[in-house]
């Protein structure tokens, strides 16, 4: 791919993520933005079609998880010690000091895929940038419907996190 | 976080001091960007690579995670 054409695709991915997460824009500057949709342009090019009963795929899609996972993470704290003051902590690690067990992120993908229906909307929906009150109108559910959704999905990724101790 | 910042820790042994954190990460996630929890938070996953894995490995488990067309389909048909 040309230089000029993967420039282009970055800027579509950003105008894509402002559009998508306009409700954001006051946390998030531009280079955010920017960061997030060159990561993603990356995990585009990089993406193989998975079978997912192909555990050679699986773990490649795994890996590629991680790292995006970790690169978004690590781009941000960095970020964040460049910019802070004097009484900012400095990042004490590099990525690969951070990589979590493969075991853990497969139980906390089964444990997100076993939600039930009802609390898996919830989070994903909360991922996808709605906010508690707008899940609600969007449901027909109360706020503290919601909360309580929220809060019950995440107390089972608490006792699959509190398990690895 | 309402809480001091606790301690942060450079080992791989989960402590007492990573609870607080442990317990706001699960509060705040996933609707709170990284960069918009609190600075004691950001602060201690700078040092606590034991928070910092479990942050990764949750948001590469939600990225992971399929998702069943039935929820696809209750979502879409809530969508605005």
């Amino acid at each position: 791919m040309s230089q000029k054409s993967e420039d282009s695709r970055i800027r579509s991915l950003v105008q894509y993520h402002y559009q998508r997460n306009r409700h954001l824009s006051v946390l998030h500057d531009p280079e955010d933005l920017f960061q997030d949709a060159w990561i993603d342009l990356k995990q585009t090019q990089a993406e193989n079609v998975v079978d997912v009963q192909d555990p050679i795929g699986l773990d490649r899609e795994l890996r590629q998880a991680v790292g995006r996972a970790a690169e978004r993470a690590f781009g941000k704290l960095r970020k964040r010690c460049q910019r802070g003051s004097a009484s900012v902590v400095p990042l004490g690690f590099e990525p690969a000091d951070c990589v979590p067990d493969s075991g853990l992120v497969m139980d906390l993908k089964q444990q997100i895929e076993s939600l039930p229906a009802e609390e898996r909307l919830v989070i994903e929906m909360l991922r996808s940038g709605y906010e508690g009150s707008e899940i609600a109108e969007q449901l027909s559910l109360s706020p503290q419907t919601v909360t309580r959704r929220k809060q019950k999905a995440l107390e089972k990724l608490r006792q699959t996190l509190g398990d690895q101790k | 976080m309402n809480h001091e910042n606790p301690e942060p820790c450079l080992s791989d042994d989960q402590t007492m001091c990573c609870e607080p954190v442990h317990m706001d990460l699960l509060e705040h996630w996933p609707e709170t960007p990284l960069d918009s929890m609190s600075a004691a938070f950001l602060d201690h996953l700078c040092q606590c690579r034991v928070c910092l894995r479990n942050w990764i490995a949750l948001e590469a488990a939600a990225a992971l995670a399929t998702l069943d067309p039935v929820l696809l389909h209750s979502r879409s048909h809530h969508d605005p």
